[in-house]
């Protein structure tokens, strides 16, 4: 199979909704153009590299929203992440902790081992999952979408479904049933 | 346009895979056809070779690649070709340009085959003689090849059914390539002598 003949045909079909979908999450119409551009690119590669078996289970228009809306993100992250490094002179991680132990806001709370939290990385906890998921997730959680303005999006039909099955993936590759061990052995380990 | 001239026999090339598949023929097999090449836009389909934009023929100038909004340009770059200069249109089912063409082909047939029906009844109508000048590309005299393409994704496979099924509704003979890159030339060089038999064709079968 020409892979670019796909990619060319692809584009063509969906320039439009690819367009509108940057331009609903990147609100700047440069920076939108140049998205547009660099995921173009994005898509290429990745039909180039896929294989047909893992392309086959997709309608197209699916597959193109996905792509779309999971680079999008990325795209937003990545600035943010440079935004938030730029205007915070950031201390070394263990004046980060000294500090919060002081305040009372360690990751592990010393007294009440309830308010303790555990910080994950967006980028990692995505990583988890395969695109289809990722996009569900990054709709329902970032941008509080009904599962009927996902199924629209994505062109699935039963987006509900992959998403209980991917909060579940979640839960279990984070551990959270063991994190909550730990703070149970915390309470009752006297 | 054209890339060949004194030739009887025409073939329309649609797309981008008929554009590949152009470029991979021998030119003696091209030699013997006037061969139109039809490409949606030059954004992802640049060639050196003389080709028509079918983008060219939106006023507007900006021509949407959207089922809805090609019907007009194409019936316009129709009527800038004379009926029977074409006998074989090639181009593959997976691509909306091709999809497009072969679905009017299907339309102009039974736009016919009602007024064929209603003819005593409409002999003096103006509108009548409005539709006959409207529907002078004639394709159910046109044969027609799909080139083979292995796309994964489930619509586009079940759009390309669609559209072969509609081609053998609405030309008179419908063929295809058997793999992703066939060689054509020996299909070409049997289908200029007019002998009318490619089933021994290698790369290329009657559907």
């Amino acid at each position: 199979m020409n892979r670019r003949l796909l990619f060319t045909e692809l584009i063509r079909r969906h320039e439009s909704n690819i367009r509108k979908t940057i331009r609903v999450r990147i609100k700047n119409s440069m920076d939108a153009d140049d998205v547009f551009q660099d995921l173009s690119m994005h898509i290429l590669d990745k039909i180039e590299r896929e294989s047909e078996d893992q392309l086959s289970k997709w309608d197209s228009k699916s597959w193109m929203a996905t792509v779309t809306i999971n680079y999008c993100y990325s795209v937003l992250r990545k600035v943010t992440s440079k935004k938030s490094r730029r205007m915070t002179d950031l201390p070394d991680d263990e004046t980060l902790e000294r500090k919060a132990y002081q305040k009372g806001e360690a990751g592990m709370h010393q007294e009440d081992p309830s308010r303790s939290v555990k910080h994950f990385q967006i980028d990692d906890i995505l990583s988890l999952l395969n695109e289809r998921d990722q996009t569900i997730i990054i709709l329902k959680l970032f941008e509080n979408r009904s599962m009927e303005e996902i199924d629209e999006i994505t062109g699935l039909t039963n987006s509900s479904q992959y998403y209980k099955r991917a909060i579940e993936k979640i839960r279990t590759k984070i551990d959270v049933d063991g994190f909550k061990d730990q703070y149970d052995d915390f309470f009752f380990d006297d | 346009m054209n890339n060949s001239v004194n030739s009887e026999n025409g073939i329309l090339w649609v797309g981008d895979k008929a554009l590949e598949t152009y470029l991979n023929t021998d030119k003696n097999v091209l030699k013997a056809y006037t061969n139109y090449l039809l490409l949606f836009d030059s954004s992802y389909s640049k060639t050196d070779r003389e080709v028509t934009y079918l983008s060219d023929f939106e006023e507007s100038g900006k021509l949407d690649y959207d089922s809805n909004q090609l019907s007009e340009p194409i019936q316009k770059y129709f009527s800038t070709i004379e009926n029977k200069k074409i006998d074989l249109m090639i181009g593959s089912s997976y691509e909306l340009l091709f999809q497009k063409i072969i679905d009017m082909a299907k339309e102009v047939k039974s736009r016919e085959t009602v007024k064929n029906d209603k003819e005593e009844y409409q002999l003096f109508s103006f509108q009548h003689f409005r539709n006959r000048t409207e529907t002078e590309f004639d394709f159910s005299a046109k044969d027609t090849l799909f080139l083979e393409q292995n796309i994964p994704f489930k619509d586009m496979i079940s759009d390309s059914k669609n559209t072969i099924k509609k081609a053998k509704k609405s030309y008179r003979n419908v063929l295809t390539t058997k793999k992703d890159i066939a060689e054509i030339n020996e299909f070409l060089y049997r289908f200029s002598e007019m002998t009318g038999d490619v089933s021994n064709c290698t790369d290329v079968e009657i559907i």
